[in-house]
């Protein structure tokens, strides 16, 4: 008996061994394995219904890609890549012309780069995986004009000025009784009803400018 | 050796068997029990092998499973990616708009439309005063929120309007006049005008004086207001995209 009792404990112990052994060294690490995969699964699930989401929104943001095309070719418009003095000087002598002042001078500066006006960027709404946009690094240029007109006039220059494909922001506006140094003979000294003006304005452009899609104007 | 006999009764009859007499010798009965028993036993631990390769097996399943949902969501990544990828222009245009409008604004937000401000002052000059000089000097922002100094009461006109906190409506500008009225009440006039405009705060009047035009009696004089933010046109100052 005392044999059979050996025997079965022997048995028993094998039984157990097996059995822990298998489960710790076997069966469990495959468990851990399957239930790292299973999490990495589910992770990539979580990702992809992230991926989704962003194609669908990209989706439905290409819809609307022509306006935001226009928008950045309206930008760029009003801030070009270059100081484009021509066209500048162009758009404000037909503004004078069409309000009937006379613009007596121009003095623009050297471009300057805007102090806490690093280069603009901006996230594009897409998540977090898009691009940031850059627009370059911005510059101002000072700009001194002397317009002769009526106060109407000048009104009207100022509102054209304000409203030019390009943008310009008038600083300052001095105006005092003066004629039109250019036609002296003429009767249009100096009147009550002329002013002398100066405007000091600002335009800008953005220099470093990535080229998406938008031309540059203005050369 | 051992004697078996057994006796039956059926139904009232008994039935008398013969003895059974089984010759084994017991040494060789227990061996062959623990034959058994010990076959039992191997029994035992081969069916713990054999559960243990069960839970192998399933286990090894489950791995299998769970790396071929992973390899579907992983190919399935791959192919969103690549969708995504063929839309990256518009991701680069989205970016670059945003960033031109951010740009824009950072350049133009403060804008002041100096037309609408002479279109405003030439509707509200007084009759009796005429504007020789016009200035508008703009000025940077004020960092401080103190509120501006109430303005002092011109002589004989009513209260102007009284400065709000610089928070709410900072200067943005100074405007300088000099002009001509008949009478120091018209000045009174003039700045009492000035204040009603939303654009401007603190009229103040640094002189007024009775002078003569010909044979009339008329008052130079030269009056201040500051431009409040009012005055700014907010016109690129919407959020990209709006």
């Amino acid at each position: 008996m005392d044999k059979l009792k050996q025997w079965i404990a022997l048995t028993v112990v094998g039984v157990l061994s097996v059995l822990a052994g298998g489960w710790f060294l076997l069966v469990s690490p495959k468990h851990s394995d399957a239930a790292a995969l299973r999490s990495q699964a589910a992770q990539q699930v979580s990702a992809n219904a992230s991926l989704q989401t962003q194609l669908a929104m990209l989706k439905a943001q290409a819809k609307n890609l022509p306006a935001q095309q226009a928008k950045l070719a309206a930008v760029a418009a009003k801030i070009p890549d270059n100081p484009a003095l021509p066209s500048l000087v162009r758009a404000l002598a037909k503004a004078a012309d069409q309000t009937g002042v006379e613009l007596v001078s121009l003095a623009p500066s050297q471009p300057t780069p805007i102090a806490g006006g690093a280069t603009a960027t901006a996230v594009a709404p897409g998540g977090a995986s898009t691009a940031s946009g850059s627009a370059g690094q911005l510059q101002s240029i000072g700009l001194v004009l002397n317009v002769v007109g009526g106060y109407f006039q000048v009104e009207q220059f100022l509102d054209s000025v304000e409203n030019l494909s390009r943008a310009m922001k008038v600083t300052n506006f001095v105006a005092a009784p003066g004629g039109n140094p250019l036609k002296p003979a003429a009767g249009t000294t100096a009147t009550a009803s002329t002013l002398s003006t100066t405007v000091t304005g600002t335009v800008y452009m953005a220099t470093g400018r990535p080229t998406t899609a938008v031309a540059p104007v203005g050369k | 050796m051992t004697v078996l006999t057994s006796e039956t009764r059926l139904l009232g009859t008994s039935v008398q068997l013969l003895p059974r007499v089984n010759l084994l010798p017991p040494e060789i009965a227990e061996r062959r029990q623990f034959r058994r028993i010990q076959v039992a036993l191997g029994s035992a631990v081969v069916a713990s092998v054999g559960i243990v390769g069960l839970l192998v097996l399933s286990a090894s399943h489950g791995v299998a499973s769970a790396q071929g949902d992973l390899d579907t969501a992983t190919q399935q990544k791959q192919v969103l990616q690549r969708q995504v990828l063929t839309y990256s222009d518009v991701t680069s245009v989205y970016s670059a708009a945003a960033a031109a409008q951010a740009q824009l604004t950072q350049a133009m937000g403060d804008e002041v439309r100096f037309s609408q401000l002479l279109n405003d002052l030439s509707l509200s000059v007084p009759s009796n005063v005429w504007l020789s000089n016009v200035a508008y000097i703009r000025t940077p922002p004020v960092a401080t929120a103190a509120a501006a100094p109430v303005a002092p009461v011109a002589a004989g006109a009513a209260t102007p309007r009284v400065a709000a906190p610089a928070a709410v409506l900072s200067p943005v500008g100074t405007f300088t006049v000099t002009g001509v009225a008949f009478a120091h009440d018209d000045v009174a006039t003039w700045l009492e005008s000035v204040a009603g405009l939303k654009t401007y705060v603190n009229p103040y009047f640094s002189t007024s004086t009775e002078a003569l035009l010909g044979t009339r009696k008329i008052v130079n004089f030269s009056s201040t207001a500051s431009l409040t933010s009012a005055a700014l046109s907010g016109r690129y100052a919407k959020p990209a995209g709006g």
